[in-house]
C-alpha cells in the first residue's frame, strides 16, 4: 500500500467521503426526478404548490449539487491516494467508461445550472414552461447516464467478467450486477429524495412563523412522505433481485451474506425497514387526524399497527445469535440457547420472513385507503396537524439515510477481501471484513453528517434568505 | 385542568401500554425459561433479551400513538435542537442495537511492519492464502507472534515451524506440514501446556486437539497454493 492515513485508516475515509458522496449523489439523482413530475403537474392542474414544491426543492438540489462535487473530489483523491495500485488498474481497464463519466457530468451540470437559472425566465408562459419541463427531461436522463456509468464501475468490483482477459469493455460494463444495481439504486435515489423533501418540509415547518407557509410544508411533507413510501414498498423486491443475481454469480456470496459474517448486518436491515414502515404509517395516522372526522379510525389503525409490530418482530428475529459460521458461544453459554428453538426454527426461514414482509406491505397499502376514505368524507385541514408528525418526518430520514449507508457497506464488504472479487486482491492492512459495530458507528457518523450539512443547505437557502427578505 | 386530572390523563394514555409491557415482560421472564426443554420451544437469555427490547419498543410506540398533540417549540433554537436531538436519539439507538446488543466476530489484528520478520516470496504468498476467506485457515488458528488474532478452536501456530521439526520422527518439517494439512486426522496435535511433543495417532480429549480440522484441503487449494502455505507455516518460529 503506497500510502495511510494516520489515525483514521485509509478505509475508514474512504468510506467517509464516498459515503457522503453517495448520500448526495442519490438525492441530486433522485430529487430531480420527482421536481420535473411536480413541475408538470403545476402546469397541469394550475395547483401552485406543485410549482412551488418543485421550486423549492430544486433549490436545495442546486446549493447540494456543489457539496456533491466536493466529496466526490475528495473520494477521488482518497482512492489516488492509499489506492493508488486499484485506482491505476481501474482506469486502465475501463478508460472509455471514465472519458464518457467526465463528459456526462459536465453535461449534466450544464443542464442543471440552465433548469435551475431559467426557471423564473421559462415560466411565463405555457409555451416556455414546456421548455423548460423539457430541460428538466434532459437532466434527468443526463443524470441516469451518469449514474449507470458508475453502477457499471460498482457492478464490475463485485461481479466482474469471469474469463476477464478475454472480456470484451462491453462484457465489464454489462457485468452480472450491473443492471439490478441499476434498478436498485434508481428506486432507491427516488425513495432518499422523497425522504429528504420530507425532512425539508419538517425543518421548515417547525421553523416557519407563518400560517400559510406551514400550510405548505405540511403539504409538501405530505407529498415528500408518499413518494419515499410508494417507492420504498419495491424495494424489497429490487433487493432480492440484486442478492439473487450474486448467488447466481457466485454460490460463495449466498453464505457470506446470509449465514456468515454479513448476516448481522441483515438483521439490522430488517429493523431499518420495520422501522421506516411504522413511521410512514405512524406519520399517515397523524396526517389522517387533521382530516375532518379521522379520528373514527382509531381502532383500525390499532389493529394496523399491532399487526405491523408482529410482522417487524418476525421480520428481524434472528435464526441464531452467531456473529459468523464459525464462532463459539461465549463460556459459560450454551450453542442451544443461541439458536431459535426447535419449534420456532420456522420463523429464521426466508419463507416466514417473506410472509411478514408482505404483511406490512398489505397494512402499509390499508393505511393509505384509509387515508383516501378519510380524505373522501372530510375536509384536509392544512398546517393543522399535530407537530409530532414532523418529529416523524425527521425521524424517517435519519432511518433511510442509516439503511442506504449500512446497504452500501453490505454490497462492499461481500467482495471479501477483495478489491475486484475474484480479480484483485486488497492487500492493505484494512482487507478483513468489519463487525458490526464498527460498520454501525461508520454509518452513524456519515449520517449525522449528512444531516449536519442539509441543515446547513436548508438554513442557508431558506431560514437566513427569509431573514434577509 | 387541574393536577389530578393531568395524571388521570396521562394515565389513560399510558395505561395500556404498560399493562402490555408489564405482562409481556411476566411471561418473557416468569414463564419462558420454565418451559421444558423437551417441548422444544426453550429461548436462550439472548432471546428473552430481543424479545424484551421488541415489547418495550412496542410499548412505548403505542405510549406515543396515544399521546395526542405535542406543543410547538418556542424558539428557533429549541427547534433546531429538537430536531437534532430526535435525529442524534434516532440514529443512536441503532448504533446501541449494531454495537451492544448484537454480537460480533473476531477480525485479525493489522500485522505490525517493524515486527514482521523477513519472507520470501512464497513465504509472502502464503500468508495471503492463511488470511483468505476462501480458504479460512485463519478462522480456527491465531498467529500471536505476528499479530495474527484468529480463531482459538485450533493451536496457535507461532512456534508451527519450530514444532513440526519434532512432531513425527522421521518425518521432515515439510511432510509433516503437509500431511496435517492434506490429510488432518492422520495425526493430531497435542495440547499446549502438556507432556507430549510428537502428534498422536488418535485423539484424546485430555491430551490433544480433537478431529475440528475438516478434511478436503488437498483438493481445495491448488498445488502452489499448499507449497506456499507450507513455505509460510515452517518459517513460523516463534517471537522473532
Amino acid at each position: 500500500m503506497p500510502v495511510d492515513i494516520p489515525g483514521l485508516g485509509a478505509r475508514n475515509a474512504l468510506w467517509l467521503v464516498a459515503q457522503l458522496h453517495l448520500f448526495f449523489a442519490a438525492f441530486v439523482l433522485g430529487a430531480p426526478i420527482f421536481i420535473v413530475i411536480s413541475e408538470y403537474l403545476g402546469l397541469r392542474t394550475q395547483d401552485q404548490r406543485y410549482e412551488r414544491l418543485a421550486q423549492e426543492t430544486m433549490k436545495v438540489v442546486a446549493i447540494a449539487y456543489s457539496l456533491t462535487a466536493i466529496f466526490g473530489v475528495l473520494f477521488a483523491f482518497v482512492l489516488m491516494g492509499p489506492y493508488q495500485p486499484l485506482t491505476n488498474y481501474l482506469f486502465k481497464t475501463l478508460y472509455p467508461l471514465w472519458t464518457l463519466y467526465g463528459l456526462f457530468i459536465l453535461l449534466e451540470t450544464v443542464c442543471m445550472y440552465l433548469y435551475w437559472y431559467t426557471w423564473g425566465p421559462l415560466s411565463k408562459t405555457p409555451g416556455r414552461k414546456w421548455a423548460h419541463i423539457s430541460l428538466g427531461v434532459l437532466l434527468n436522463i443526463l443524470g441516469t447516464i451518469v449514474m449507470l456509468l458508475m453502477n457499471a464501475v460498482g457492478g464490475f468490483m463485485n461481479t466482474p467478467p469471469k474469463e476477464i482477459e478475454a472480456a470484451s469493455l462491453w462484457e465489464m460494463v454489462n457485468n452480472a450486477a450491473w443492471w439490478p444495481l441499476n434498478l436498485h439504486r434508481f428506486l432507491g435515489n427516488v425513495t432518499f429524495g422523497g425522504f429528504v423533501v420530507a425532512l425539508f418540509a419538517a425543518f421548515m415547518f417547525l421553523t416557519s412563523p407563518k400560517e400559510e407557509d406551514r400550510k405548505f410544508y405540511d403539504w409538501m411533507g405530505y407529498i415528500g412522505n408518499l413518494i419515499g413510501v410508494g417507492t420504498l414498498m419495491t424495494m424489497p423486491l429490487a433487493g432480492y433481485i440484486l442478492s439473487k443475481e450474486l448467488f447466481l454469480y457466485d454460490a460463495q456470496l449466498a453464505t457470506f451474506m446470509m449465514a456468515d459474517k454479513l448476516s448481522g448486518y441483515f438483521v439490522v436491515q430488517g429493523l431499518l425497514v420495520v422501522l421506516l414502515f411504522l413511521g410512514a404509517n405512524f406519520y399517515m395516522w397523524l396526517s389522517m387526524q387533521r382530516i375532518e372526522g379521522g379520528l373514527r379510525f382509531e381502532p383500525h389503525m390499532k389493529a394496523i399497527f399491532a399487526v405491523l409490530l408482529a410482522g417487524g418482530i418476525i421480520w428481524v428475529v434472528p435464526q441464531n445469535f452467531f456473529p459468523d459460521l464459525l464462532a463459539k458461544p461465549p463460556p459459560g453459554v450454551s450453542e442451544q440457547a443461541l439458536i431459535l428453538p426447535e419449534r420456532f426454527a420456522f420463523l429464521g426461514l426466508m419463507v416466514a420472513k417473506a410472509l411478514a414482509v408482505t404483511a406490512i406491505i398489505i397494512m402499509t397499502f390499508v393505511t393509505y385507503l384509509l387515508y383516501r376514505r378519510a380524505r373522501a368524507t372530510g375536509k384536509i385541514l392544512w398546517g393543522r396537524i399535530d407537530p409530532m408528525a414532523q418529529y416523524v418526518l425527521i425521524f424517517i430520514p435519519a432511518v433511510a439515510v442509516y439503511l442506504m449507508g449500512l446497504m452500501g457497506a453490505i454490497r462492499e464488504l461481500t467482495r471479501m477481501d477483495y478489491h475486484i472479487y475474484g480479480l484483485i486482491k486488497d492487500v492493505t492492512p484494512y482487507w478483513y471484513t468489519v463487525t458490526l459495530g464498527h460498520s454501525s458507528i461508520m454509518v452513524a457518523i456519515t449520517t449525522i453528517l449528512f444531516f449536519v450539512l442539509q441543515a446547513f443547505i436548508f438554513w442557508v437557502g431558506f431560514v437566513m434568505g427569509k431573514v434577509y427578505e | 385542568m387541574s393536577d389530578p386530572e393531568k395524571k388521570r390523563s396521562l394515565w389513560q394514555r399510558i395505561k395500556g401500554p404498560v399493562l402490555f409491557a408489564g405482562v409481556s415482560l411476566a411471561v418473557i421472564w416468569g414463564l419462558l425459561p420454565l418451559v421444558p426443554l423437551s417441548w422444544g420451544v426453550h429461548f436462550g437469555v439472548a432471546y428473552l433479551i430481543f424479545f424484551s427490547l421488541a415489547v418495550l419498543s412496542a410499548a412505548l410506540f403505542f405510549v406515543l400513538l396515544n399521546w395526542g398533540p405535542i406543543g410547538k417549540p418556542n424558539s428557533p433554537l429549541m427547534t433546531f435542537a429538537s430536531i437534532l436531538l430526535v435525529y442524534v436519539a434516532t440514529v443512536g439507538g441503532l448504533v446501541a442495537f449494531g454495537l451492544w446488543y448484537y454480537p460480533q466476530f473476531e477480525i485479525p489484528k493489522p500485522v505490525v511492519e517493524k515486527e514482521k520478520p523477513e519472507e520470501t516470496a512464497a513465504e509472502e504468498r502464503g500468508k495471503e492464502v492463511f488470511l483468505s476467506p476462501t480458504v479460512g485457515c485463519f478462522a480456527c488458528h491465531s498467529i500471536e507472534a505476528l499479530g495474527i488474532r484468529g480463531g482459538t478452536r485450533g493451536p496457535d501456530l507461532s512456534e508451527v515451524g519450530k514444532q513440526a521439526e519434532v512432531r513425527q520422527p522421521g518425518i521432515s518439517a515439510e511432510d509433516y506440514l503437509r500431511e496435517s494439512i492434506v490429510n488432518p486426522w492422520a495425526c493430531f496435535t497435542p495440547l499446549p501446556g502438556g507432556e507430549l511433543v510428537e502428534c498422536q495417532p488418535t485423539a484424546d480429549p485430555a491430551k490433544t486437539y480433537p478431529p475440528l480440522m475438516p478434511p478436503g484441503f488437498g483438493e481445495r487449494l491448488s498445488e502452489e497454493q499448499l507449497n506456499n502455505l507450507i513455505a509460510f507455516l515452517k518459517s513460523l518460529k516463534g517471537v522473532p
